[in-house]
């Protein structure tokens, strides 16, 4: 029970990293991993 | 009724920051032209009917540059509904031709004369009164640093917004002008009124930008064949007289002869011989405190504590509970080691009195020392049965993040192979990441002060000096400086540069200069194999810069890349101390990046690597490999790939393995060597992942482990850089042959350095002369043949800098 229990919460923050990594990608940002502030204006945008 | 204001004025007058203090957006501030290329768009505090538009900083509405080109488009576009813009009440006259343009636009403006903080302390007088009269507009002194009057500035734009009264621009241009401006105005009957005058005055100057198809070139023609100079130097030239006049009447400069601070400073910074000295020396300074001391210090607790077995509270009691683990350790290592061997044997250890093996204990440093034992020694410290001592027994003892994962996957009866994954992969790969952190920040913080004062600017026009001798220019080190906070924005900042071979080689080089992903490569190697030296950070910075003249070097006098270097012109922002607030602001923005990109990107990785490193065909079928880690699926690619890097001096497959993975994020590079070196080798005071990282060196390398090191580092600093980076490459190169030439350049490049630094060091520390070595020198003599061979281009001089 324990095992699934774990197995769970660590799908749920690999699913939420995916996730968070995906959407930077769709709003037209790095997907990079890390934030746009530090990037000085400059994104990927054509 | 919702309105929108658009902020337009030159780079570095203050834009942004007023935008930040008006909205309370966050942007990021810098000194170099170009830092906002895109538009930003923000509410005004309190006032949700109020929008501000941060278009990018320009001098003119002329069509040269992207950023003027994306200004005027969204202002004759657009049209916002006022225009506040903000001009350097330090160098008003050279703000002022801008002005004189937008007044123009048939918009109504309003003026901030922004830094009056600093007018005043100068002793400078400007008098705002004459100015509104002369340009007429109103005018609001302000200083968007320290708050002063922004809500008065904004406030004025909005009631001018709202009433939608029109500005009418003072300055008229001599008669015979005006005169040909009234005939193209009268053909554009196309165009709205309000903005015909601008056309018209655009039109004359032959801006082949204007999106209008009236034929006007009859009156141009005569225009210039009356007043003998060519259109657009007739308006310059008269805009000009124009703003002399102003600033007779208006601006009273206390000191014209004295230098100013800047002035004063500069002449040290920007010396000749001084400059590249004191740049040596700041990086060195910065280098030293982020990772050998400050840095370091609270690395260590990171590494050792948080994400280690846990630390004494007010460090209370760690000497006598080390000397205790120590002692307890190495009873246990020498049992360990004896029943090992009689167990080899097939005899009882506790009969096994004809053995003795040889024990290998490392120290903190990887030093290695051989104990023999026998079955005296072996029996005398089976006797003590000593238990493992408590750290809780010696003082306030906080247990570290992998020690609560473990008791918590333990109370929950967690399966072994989960639990291996969550401690051996994903708590040592990303804590090994997240373990430099504080370096990380104490090394933002530097960044962002030398960002802020204005010096980071200086180092452009330094390198245009020295770039120039090469046929390179100070233009290209524009995006190489961005490129060391993170690559993408460096190589996509290349778009200011409008020479394509220029832009391409830019494009090629930019990532040689270190990335804010691979400060972690940097301090793992200055801190596990050289104890921590400033230097080896620092050293990084400059192979990088050396590795970019020498390519440019190179290329330039190649068919594809020849080519005189471009124009540099930049504008030198004056020092000024950054507030507190903006330096810890960047520092955390920076930071946070970090720790999102550990959360992110390397959290998929260290599984992945995890699992590809612990599983594999292993006795003819497949499953966990366990002793056998080279026998795993990642240890068969690194082992098929490890000769490749034999010359180098780290021929190991780990460490080929985390080069690769390296492609996907740097700071992967330190993860992977975080999970594949956890595996436990014994020392003197518990295990070392990072004793263990520097034994395995010092055996690839022959003995020369802080060499073979150092070259991994280089390899990893200078070679293809992440995929984001490698996806920026294509997108600016808009071809895929570009984009693969320069990866493989990149790549043979690191090779080619990283070979040469470890086989004639080598030579020189241990007199070792093999194959590699004397392909290094062939290396070395190819290279110094393509550096001298004789090239096509011409060097002008460089202009000398405009420093307010």
């Amino acid at each position: 029970m324990g095992t699934i229990i774990v197995l769970i919460a660590l799908l749920f923050i690999v699913a939420a990293a995916v996730r968070a990594l995906v959407k930077q990608k769709k709003s037209g940002k790095g997907g990079c991993g890390c934030g746009c502030s530090g990037c000085s204006g400059m994104c990927n945008k054509k | 009724m919702s309105v929108t204001i658009a902020l337009v004025g030159n780079p570095n007058s203050g834009k942004t920051t007023l935008f930040n203090a008006l909205t309370g957006a966050n942007q990021f501030v810098g000194n170099w032209p170009g830092v906002t290329v895109e538009k930003k768009e923000g509410r005004l505090k309190g006032r949700n009917d109020v929008a501000f538009m941060d278009l990018p900083g320009i001098y003119s509405l002329s069509p040269y540059t992207p950023e003027e080109v994306v200004a005027r488009s969204y202002l004759i576009n657009q049209r916002p509904d006022a225009i506040l813009n903000i001009v350097d009440g330090t160098n008003i006259e050279r703000n002022l031709y801008l002005t004189t343009q937008i007044m123009e636009l048939g918009i109504p403006v309003v003026m901030a004369v922004n830094m009056m903080d600093v007018v005043n302390k100068n002793g400078d007088i400007i008098n705002t009164k004459q100015l509104e009269a002369k340009l007429g507009c109103p005018v609001v002194e302000i200083s968007a640093l320290k708050g002063t009057n922004v809500d008065k500035a904004a406030e004025k734009a909005v009631q001018l917004a709202k009433s939608g009264a029109k500005t009418k621009p003072m300055h008229s241009f001599e008669a015979k002008v005006e005169g040909y401006l009234g005939e193209i105005e009268s053909r554009l009957t196309e165009v709205n009124e309000d903005q015909r005058r601008f056309y018209a005055i655009k039109l004359f100057e032959r801006d082949d930008k204007i999106n209008v198809k009236t034929g006007v070139s009859d009156i141009v023609e005569r225009a210039e064949k009356e007043m003998d100079d060519d259109s657009e130097s007739i308006i310059t030239n008269q805009r000009y007289d124009y703003i002399t006049s102003i600033i007779k009447s208006c601006y009273k400069k206390k000191n014209n002869s004295r230098l100013s601070v800047s002035d004063k400073i500069d002449r040290i910074v920007t010396n000749r011989i001084l400059a590249l000295p004191i740049f040596a020396v700041v990086m060195f300074i910065v280098y030293y405190v982020s990772v050998t001391t400050v840095g370091a210090f609270v690395t260590d607790w990171t590494n050792d504590g948080l994400f280690g077995d846990g630390w004494f509270m007010f460090g209370s009691g760690r000497e006598a509970y080390d000397a205790a683990v120590e002692e307890f350790e190495f009873s246990d290592s020498i049992i360990a080691a004896f029943e090992g061997a009689a167990a080899e044997a097939g005899v009882p250890a506790e009969s096994a009195a004809d053995i003795t093996v040889g024990l290998e204990i490392y120290d903190d440093d990887g030093n290695v020392e051989v104990t023999d034992v026998d079955y005296e020694l072996y029996m005398s410290e089976l006797s003590k049965a000593a238990t493992e001592p408590d750290p809780a027994d010696y003082g306030p003892w906080v247990p570290g993040i992998p020690v609560l994962i473990e008791n918590l996957l333990g109370v929950l009866n967690c399966a072994d192979w989960l639990s291996s994954l969550i401690l051996d992969g994903i708590v040592a790969g990303v804590g090994a990441v997240l373990g430099f952190v504080p370096q990380m920040l104490v090394l933002f913080i530097f960044l962002a002060f030398l960002e802020g004062c204005g010096y980071m600017a200086r180092i452009a026009f330094i390198m245009d000096r020295i770039f120039r001798r090469f046929g390179l220019s100070g233009k290209s080190f524009i995006p190489m400086l961005i490129g060391s906070g993170c690559g993408v924005p460096g190589i996509m900042a290349s778009r200011t540069i409008e020479n394509e071979r220029d832009r391409r080689m830019t494009i090629m080089t930019t990532t040689f200069i270190p990335c804010g992903a691979k400060l972690p490569i940097i301090a793992l190697i200055a801190g596990s194999l050289f104890g921590g030296a400033g230097w080896v950070g620092a050293s990084a910075y400059f192979v990088g810069a050396l590795a970019i003249v020498i390519s440019g070097i190179i290329l330039k006098k190649t068919k594809m890349f020849e080519g005189d270097p471009a124009p540099f012109v930049m504008e030198l922002p004056a020092y000024h101390l950054p507030t507190a607030g903006s330096v810890l602001r960047s520092m955390w923005e920076r930071g946070w990046s970090f720790i999102k990109k550990a959360g992110t990107i390397i959290l998929i990785s260290t599984i992945f690597v995890w699992f590809t490193s612990n599983y594999g065909f292993a006795n003819g079928h497949f499953g966990a490999v366990d002793e056998l880690a080279d026998q795993s699926i990642l240890g068969r690619i690194g082992s098929a790939i490890a000769w490749v890097f034999t010359p180098l001096g780290w021929g190991d497959w780990r460490a080929a393995v985390a080069a690769v993975t390296g492609l996907v994020a740097k700071e992967n590079v330190v993860g992977t060597l975080g999970i594949l070196y956890g595996a436990e080798v014994a020392t003197e005071s518990g295990s070392e992942i990072w004793a263990s990282f520097k034994n395995a060196f010092t055996v690839t390398g022959g003995g020369a482990g802080a060499l073979a090191a150092y070259s991994f580092m280089l390899f990893n600093l200078l070679c293809a850089p992440c995929f984001a980076a490698i996806g920026a490459i294509r997108r600016e190169m808009n071809s895929s042959k570009w984009t693969w030439f320069a990866i493989g350049y990149q790549c043979v490049f690191a090779y080619f350095v990283a070979l040469c630094i470890f086989q004639i060091g080598r030579l020189i520390t241990a007199g070792v002369f093999g194959a590699g070595t004397l392909a290094a020198f062939i290396i070395i003599a190819l290279v110094a043949f393509l550096l001298v061979r004789p090239a096509k281009l011409s060097s002008k001089p460089s202009l000398e800098p405009s420093v307010n």
